[in-house]
């Protein structure tokens, strides 16, 4: 396969397209505004959030309505530890495995449950977790938590303040990448297979000798500790926390993500991500708009292109001349290359 | 007496009031097995409608009942509209996929109701005589409380004759339990789903109506509403009108009594009955509707 | 003496009222093939789930290897060594051919070795990588290796499916139907490849069978199953001549080789 003269012109497509991903990425404080930067740092931490969620929606097949309830438990058990002194990669780590384990916690009891059961159950215990944050007095309560620093990272000769703008959105980028990096293994891996094989057929999946429900609890660990990543990220960024972020409307907006961008593909959640942030910069003067044209977005997404953003550009690559007759970005069923080494994958 | 009666009477009056929602959500999927996240859409423009056209003037209650079941006359039509454009293409969808898509349409309706009155909270004044107090067991408690309750429970009667006692009904329920054998036995099965979703939107139009005096109007609303009725009718069991009617009185009183004795954990009690009830009884308290 | 692998000790399933197991006995020897037949809906799937714990019995025990395993999940049963196909080949669309048996090895090699979880997340260890390998070769798959296993026809699926229960080296492997709607020729190939395999690696085969062709060439012994009663068991030209067998059979009026 690898020989074929489509698959290498994919291959060249698919690094220019990285090439101008990382040069934008990484260049973007330079040429944008510190308003614009600080958005692009929104983005990056729901692309984090998104695929975190597609971890259980697409992988190990399970609809999650509590994601919000890790992010925001990551969130504030790390502007906790930041407020109270801790380092900033100590409190990123204790945050994560808190959510982590909220998430598995949780997930253990709603996994009793299957299909609308199990996604009202995740609804109703998230809720439970905000109306902990809400009423507890440790985390402000209603009226949220403020001033949350955004700490410095010692690098042993040099200390590097996190207090602006542009280093903060450095930092951010570099999270994303390595949560990202591990969200990668999980499901370029056997594991990812195993996840595969839960979501089409639990059952044959159980005659493989396979422990299902322990499979199940560990991708609720790992995306509930990366969506705690993405809320410890979140709240240093903002420098305020209100309980809202725990509720199971915040819980829709990765689902959203996801759809939008393509389930089916690694990197869908991150391109609806994208997506989304533009569409919230240009509706950010319309009372009632943006929740209009994301609704209508989202009915035109489910209804005619299901597959989201990365569906409709792969039947556009294909229907194109220079690629057809290749298996041009598949979508990602778990085939890889850590598994297939001669196999060119995304 | 006193500590026991107005948790009693708040919760039944919560129950009741989120039963006159959840009774059309759970009926519509009984029959077309849509988890209808835009029946709490449906809920707001019927407040909104209500709000609009009740004015700010007290009205008789005759008046006030008859602008509450034209609203819910007007976006039953609307709700016929819809089923036939958009609902109609999700039946093939996987059940993550309707979920979503109903979602999508609860919040273009958000952003309509947005849109066209705004973000502020609005009032809606009782209708004559309905505002005051009723002194019940010695007691003095809300008399709007005491309609809603009566409400709740005459809608749960009427669906209750309407399906098991009417031949309509009959042919609902043949169509909820094998639309495939229905279909063949000629009956019209794509317009008893429109009907159903219609009387459904129905159901939540004049809940929002009945409602509206109740509460504060804001567009905020429909996503609260909603998650309190899928609690209920979950717990319930998807697609039986009894078991919302139950779970609804269970959860509101949970919620009521859970505030009195433990403030601090005011609004949890409703979310830990719910999930100890679904761990108990996965499939509701009377589910016997199998799930996609 | 030949030792007993699996015993099923009088084992009764009722499904609501009605009983599709009525106290089967039997008893498994080490390395043997055994055939079930039976006619139709007589509980010879039922006798497989029971035995798989795909569904849970009503009375009785299944006693393996001495321990009674009448209440262990169907993914511990399958780790014990009890590996299983099914009527209707129940494969993974999604995967690719070589996934599927990557996926069936790394969980065997994971059920003894308890770092396996972290294993999971690198590329396959050579050993399985190799293993993959000659089993394409073995169940000749190998040119599909890279197929979408939705492609494959339903004849290769079923040997799939049985390369990835094989691929897990079963004590006991209960084959629900491994030739049920294969065309002559993929029969002939089935059959074949399970007696190589049996003669490789000397498991125990449970099977059952409608194609009376395919129970004889490969059954040591039968057991025959009506209305959810054993009523006879013994070598194949014992069991031709049975008189109830044929009664069985032939009073329902159901041919010998009837695919269900």
């Amino acid at each position: 396969m690898s020989g074929q003269s489509p698959n290498n012109d994919f291959r060249v497509l698919k690094l220019v397209t990285l090439a101008i991903i990382a040069v934008v990425a990484l260049g973007l404080p330079h040429w944008a505004d510190l308003g614009i930067t600080f958005r692009a740092s929104l983005v990056l931490i729901s692309i984090l959030f998104a695929t975190s969620f597609n971890l259980l929606f697409h992988y190990t097949g399970l609809i999650s309505f509590g994601q919000a309830a890790y992010f925001a438990t990551g969130a504030y058990v790390a502007a906790l530890c930041l407020k109270s002194g801790t380092s900033v990669f100590g409190g990123i780590a204790i945050a994560m495995v808190a959510a982590g384990l909220a998430a598995a916690f949780l997930g253990y009891i709603a996994l009793r449950a299957s299909g609308i059961y199990f996604a009202i159950i995740t609804l109703a215990l998230g809720q439970i977790i905000y109306q902990v944050i809400y009423k507890w007095p440790a985390t402000g309560g209603e009226n949220g938590l403020v001033d949350i620093p955004r700490g410095s990272v010692n690098l042993g000769l040099v200390q590097i303040s996190l207090s602006s703008g542009v280093s903060y959105y450095y930092f951010v980028l570099l999270c994303v990448c390595l949560g990202l990096l591990i969200l990668w293994c999980a499901t370029h891996s056997n594991f990812g297979l195993v996840l595969m094989s839960i979501k089409q057929d639990r059952v044959r999946t159980s005659f493989l000798g396979i422990n299902v429900r322990l499979y199940e609890l560990i991708s609720f660990l790992v995306a509930g500790s990366m969506a705690g990543l993405a809320g410890a990220l979140y709240g240093p960024l903002t420098g305020v926390l209100m309980p809202e972020l725990a509720t199971w409307i915040y819980s829709t907006s990765p689902i959203l993500t996801t759809l939008l961008g393509g389930a089916s593909f690694f990197w869908g959640p991150a391109a609806g991500a994208l997506c989304f942030g533009f569409i919230e910069y240009f509706t950010r003067t319309m009372t009632g708009m943006s929740s209009l044209i994301i609704g209508l977005l989202l009915l035109t997404v489910v209804l005619a292109f299901p597959g989201g953003i990365l569906g409709l550009a792969t039947s556009w690559l294909r229907a194109s001349p220079t690629f057809k007759r290749s298996s041009v970005m598949e979508p990602d069923t778990g085939q890889s290359t850590v598994l297939n080494g001669e196999k060119d994958n995304a | 007496m006193e500590a026991l009666f107005f948790p009693f009477i708040n919760g039944l009056t919560w129950a009741m009031m989120v039963f006159l929602v959840a009774s059309g959500l759970t009926l519509v999927f009984g029959v077309l097995k849509i988890l209808n996240f835009a029946h709490g859409g449906f809920f707001m423009l019927g407040v909104y409608l209500t709000y609009t056209f009740a004015g700010s003037e007290t009205l008789s209650p005759l008046k006030f009942s008859l602008i509450v079941f034209l609203c819910g006359v007007i976006l039953a039509i609307v709700g016929a509209a819809v089923e036939k454009l958009i609902i109609r293409r999700f039946y093939q969808l996987e059940e993550a996929y309707l979920l979503i898509a109903t979602y999508a349409l609860l919040l273009i309706i958000e952003g309509a109701v947005e849109g066209i009155w705004g973000l502020e909270i609005l009032s809606l004044p009782c209708p004559m005589d309905l505002g005051g107090g009723t002194d019940l067991f010695g007691q003095t408690i809300p008399t709007y409380s005491l309609v809603i309750i009566a409400s709740g429970v005459i809608v749960a009667l009427l669906i209750y004759a309407l399906i098991n006692l009417t031949p309509a009904g009959k042919i609902v329920k043949a169509a909820a339990e094998d639309p495939g054998m229905t279909g063949a036995l000629g009956v019209n099965v794509s317009f008893i789903y429109a009907g159903i979703f219609a009387f459904g939107i129905f159901l939540a139009s004049v809940a929002g109506g009945i409602g509206a005096p109740n509460q504060a109007i804001t567009p905020t609303m429909a996503s609260s509403f909603i998650i309190q009725a899928f609690g209920v009718v979950v717990v319930g069991g998807l697609g039986s009108v009894g078991g919302a009617f139950l779970a609804a009185i269970i959860l509101g009183l949970a919620d009521s009594f859970g505030t009195v004795y433990l403030p601090q954990l005011s609004g949890i009690a409703f979310y830990v009955a719910m999930t100890i009830i679904l761990l108990v009884k996965p499939r509701g308290l009377l589910g016997n509707v199998p799930t996609r | 003496m030949p030792k007993t692998v699996l015993e099923i000790n009088e084992v009764t399933k009722y499904y609501q009222d009605f009983m599709a197991l009525s106290g089967v006995s039997l008893s498994l020897e080490d390395g043997e093939i055994r055939a079930l037949i039976g006619p139709n809906g007589a509980g010879k799937t039922t006798l497989f789930s029971v035995i798989s714990g795909e569904s849970p019995l009503s009375r009785g025990r299944i006693v393996y290897k001495g321990k009674d395993i009448s209440r262990r999940s169907p993914w511990q049963r399958v780790r014990m060594g009890i590996g299983r196909s099914f009527q209707v080949a129940r494969v993974f669309l999604d995967m690719t051919v070589q996934e599927s048996l990557y996926l069936s090895l790394q969980a065997h090699a994971g059920w003894h070795d308890p770092f396996h979880l972290l294993n999971n997340f690198f590329a396959p260890p050579r050993s399985v990588v190799e293993t993959t390998e000659k089993i394409l070769e073995e169940i000749g798959l190998a040119d599909e290796r890279n197929a979408s296993v939705k492609t494959l026809s339903h004849g290769d699926k079923k040997r799939l499916e049985l390369a990835m229960a094989m691929a897990q080296d079963p004590v006991v492997l209960l084959l629900d139907e491994p030739t049920a709607g294969m065309s002559p020729r993929e029969t002939t190939d089935t059959v074949n490849l399970i007696k190589k395999m049996h003669a490789n690696r000397k498991f125990t085969v449970f099977l059952t069978e409608h194609d009376m062709g395919v129970v004889f060439s490969l059954a040591d012994n039968i057991s025959v199953l009506s209305y959810g009663r054993l009523i006879a068991n013994g070598k194949p030209e014992e069991i031709r001549a049975e008189q109830s067998v044929q009664d069985a059979y032939l009073g329902k009026g159901d041919e010998f080789d009837a695919v269900s």
